[in-house]
């Protein structure tokens, strides 16, 4: 008998190599569908999963462990099917509208949401890396789709010569992790971690610190941040967001999985180096956000600001342990839908040039919809109170006073407050001049009621659900964040 | 003698390091970072010749199929830069800088 | 005794031909020279008694992968003109190395600090272990990476084609 999830896996690798024999004979609109019913059929099968706390290691037999599925990994694969859902409707008209969005743009969009299901799933380094690569190999060539655009094949060469740059090194870290303890399953490295001394875990820890600037360098943390800007610039508007939104929270779900089960005795030795990361990742993503002139790579800049919130909750994990990771599983959620909301009204002007603060003055007399949808994503990613984006940084920021790194949550909301600044000039330049915008929008009735939907989410999860109490909200949202935290 | 073959590979992961880093010629960066993953499958392999086990054979053949899968990519790149530019040079790819301006 | 010193004669070739391949200015210099890298790096396979390996890494690095480069090299016709203009590679160099240079030396202090005990005698790896190994423990990734190939192959045919304007 098949896991759930395990048809699911089928399915959508079965559906993406289908879709690659027949690219030739398919026609642009029936691959679109064919792989938004995949991804949103998969979605609703797996929500019967729901529910109970499980853990489950997939073909323990065949696959030597090194699959597992649990409610953790669960609530990630919901997510990013669920949001590359949301991202094809949302984009609908912009893939339409540019030449260069071919079936294969489509189908490399389903191997990366599949790399990414897997990833969430590895319980081994070789296991993690490959997924990693099979995610990330496919974003390489979906940033560089738009062949006749310069910027865009230059961004497919940075990313590309970067990230196998520094996939070398993850490759140096797991080896040198493997010659010391003789395995590369998460669960044998924990048990290796906790019975031997210190002086038998010199190149373990080295090959962990090596790993983790890998991750680090895929969520654009602080050494590693200023390729990030260059790349989401370059790339087509629906995968930048797939990019800054999905991409990085699938990477911060490895992070958890490694951080809360394998590396335990040793974050004290990474915590320093986190703490200064998240610093640095603020500082600098928020200088950079300040500078910008264009929306696009603004939120670009500000979505490593981001990940610097989240390096601060993942430093807090080593003192507090559950109560912080739980707070970075409700901030990756808020994060996602914000970001999602975000870039996906921003994929909906038609526009040949990139959107600034001067194309978007007045733009809330000529399509006051968006201007408004548009003002909530901007609340929330600024932390405005009444917004989940508030929720998911009050979490953080207070798990963080919890164990003692007051000084950091202040930096912290202290770049929040930076934030202000950028994130409430788009709003200002868009209802506080009266120009006449000449940004002309798609009028896609799908992808308006999709924005709708994030919206709602945004403001119910942020204030809504005190008022409907009989409703599932916010406080179930953190109880389920709590719970899968236990599952790992 | 096998910490001999461990930094034996150090030292040639180095040399892909600074390769990979000082240079401009793509072809040269992308050799760089084939030897930095020869380097680290030589670990592997001497891991597994010591320690009378054959994981570490196996975790190189795993290596070496990567380095095939970024190597077909890069074909693709070095076509489409040279296409573009007529050069092999990674420092004529700075259009996204220039848009980096501040006002 | 005799297998250090091959050990050393070969671990000499690798890392001065792997020096001149980061070094040179023309391509195909670069190219030859990691040939030699790559055939040296096949020889300390066979000190380590690794047969598989040891013809793999001739095959597909030596054989395949580095034809390839040169064969792009060949295609591109690069002629010396097109190759970039770095003036100040000498200095680029040193700068990197001893940026580099603290990296290595942590890496090289841990491993000869760190103790691995139980080593046995170097030990001959046949290929119907390695196989057994591969499908017994390690299908997974297996399987895996020929999704990744799949994906590397459609991903350089898809960027690399030449369309028409749009």
């Amino acid at each position: 008998m098949l896991n759930n999830i395990e048809i699911v896996l089928l399915f959508i690798l079965a559906i993406s190599i289908s879709l690659v024999v027949f690219s030739t004979k398919l026609s642009l609109q029936k691959a679109y569908n064919i792989s938004l019913i995949t991804l949103s059929a998969s979605f609703v099968f797996l929500l019967q999963d729901l529910g109970e706390i499980f853990s489950t290691l997939i073909q323990k037999d065949i696959f030597n462990s090194m699959l597992i599925y649990d409610s953790f990994s669960l609530l990630f694969i919901l997510i990013f099917l669920l949001s590359s859902a949301f991202l094809l409707l949302i984009s609908k008209e912009y893939i339409f509208d540019h030449k260069y969005f071919k079936v294969e743009s489509l189908i490399f969009i389903l191997f990366s949401v599949w790399g990414m299901i897997l990833l969430s799933m590895s319980n081994d380094l070789i296991v993690a890396f490959i997924a990693l690569e099979i995610a990330s190999m496919s974003i390489y060539v979906l940033v560089g789709i738009n062949k006749h655009k310069l910027k865009s094949s230059e961004a497919f060469f940075k990313y590309l010569v970067l990230g196998s740059f520094m996939g070398a090194f993850y490759l140096l870290g797991l080896t040198l992790v493997f010659i010391q303890s003789g395995t590369t399953s998460f669960i044998d490295l924990a048990k290796y971690i906790s019975t031997h001394e210190i002086e038998q875990l010199y190149l373990v820890i080295v090959g962990g610190l090596l790993i983790m600037a890998t991750l680090m360098f895929k969520i654009s943390a602080f050494p590693f941040y200023a390729w990030s800007l260059d790349i989401y610039d370059g790339a087509p508007l629906p995968i930048t967001s797939l990019m800054a939104g999905i991409f990085k929270i699938s990477i911060f779900s490895v992070i958890l999985r490694l951080f809360l089960s394998d590396y335990i005795s040793l974050k004290d030795l990474y915590d320093p180096l986190i703490i200064l990361a998240s610093i640095f990742t603020m500082l600098a993503g928020s200088f950079l956000a300040i500078s910008q002139d264009s929306i696009k790579r603004m939120l670009a800049a500000s979505s490593i600001v981001h990940s610097g919130y989240l390096l601060i909750a993942l430093s807090s994990i080593a003192t507090i342990g559950d109560s912080a990771s739980y707070s970075l599983v409700f901030y990756l959620i808020a994060y996602f839908l914000s970001s999602l909301g975000s870039l996906g009204v921003l994929s909906m002007i038609n526009s040949k040039d990139d959107v600034t603060y001067e194309s978007l003055k007045g733009f809330a007399s000529t399509n006051p919809f968006l201007a408004l949808m548009m003002s909530i994503f901007m609340l929330s990613l600024a932390g405005f109170p009444s917004s989940i984006g508030f929720l998911g940084k009050f979490y953080i920021f207070s798990s963080a006073i919890e164990s003692s790194l007051t000084p950091l949550a202040i930096l912290g909301a202290l770049t929040a407050f930076i934030s202000i600044y950028y994130y409430f000039k788009v709003i200002a330049s868009m209802y506080f001049h009266k120009n006449i915008s000449v940004l002309l929008t798609y009028s896609n009735i799908k992808s308006y009621i999709i924005i709708f939907i994030i919206s709602f989410l945004v403001l119910y999860l942020g204030i809504g659900s005190s008022y409907f109490t009989y409703l599932p909200g916010t406080n179930d949202l953190t109880e389920f964040s709590k719970s899968i935290i236990n599952s790992l | 003698m096998f910490k001999n073959y461990l930094i034996l590979s150090i030292l040639l992961f180095s040399l892909g390091l600074i390769g990979a880093v000082s240079r401009r010629n793509i072809i040269i960066i992308y050799m760089s970072i084939e030897l930095m993953l020869n380097a680290v499958s030589i670990m592997l392999v001497s891991y597994s010749s010591f320690y009378n086990t054959n994981t570490g054979v196996v975790l190189s053949i795993m290596v070496t199929a990567i380095a095939a899968a970024e190597a077909a990519l890069f074909m693709a790149l070095f076509v489409t830069l040279y296409r573009k530019k007529k050069s092999l040079d990674t420092s004529l790819f700075n259009s996204l800088k220039d848009t980096n301006a501040t006002k | 005794m005799l297998s250090n010193m091959i050990f050393i004669i070969l671990a000499t070739n690798l890392l001065i031909s792997s020096f001149v391949m980061i070094s040179t200015k023309r391509v195909i210099d670069s190219a030859l020279s990691m040939l030699i890298a790559l055939l040296s790096i096949a020889g300390i396979y066979a000190t380590l008694q690794s047969s598989f390996m040891f013809i793999t890494q001739i095959i597909i690095y030596a054989g395949a992968i580095l034809s390839l480069v040169i064969f792009i090299i060949m295609f591109l016709n690069i002629k010396d003109k097109n190759l970039p203009h770095e003036p100040h590679k000498t200095r680029d160099m040193i700068l990197t190395s001893l940026v580099v240079f603290p990296i290595t030396a942590v890496l090289i202090y841990f491993i000869k600090l760190s103790d691995f005990s139980n080593l046995n005698e170097k030990t001959t790896s046949s290929i119907g272990k390695v196989g057994l190994e591969l499908y017994q423990n390690y299908v997974l990734p297996f399987e895996l990476i020929s999704i990744l190939l799949l994906i590397s192959l459609v991903g350089s045919i898809t960027l690399a084609r030449k369309e028409k304007d749009v």
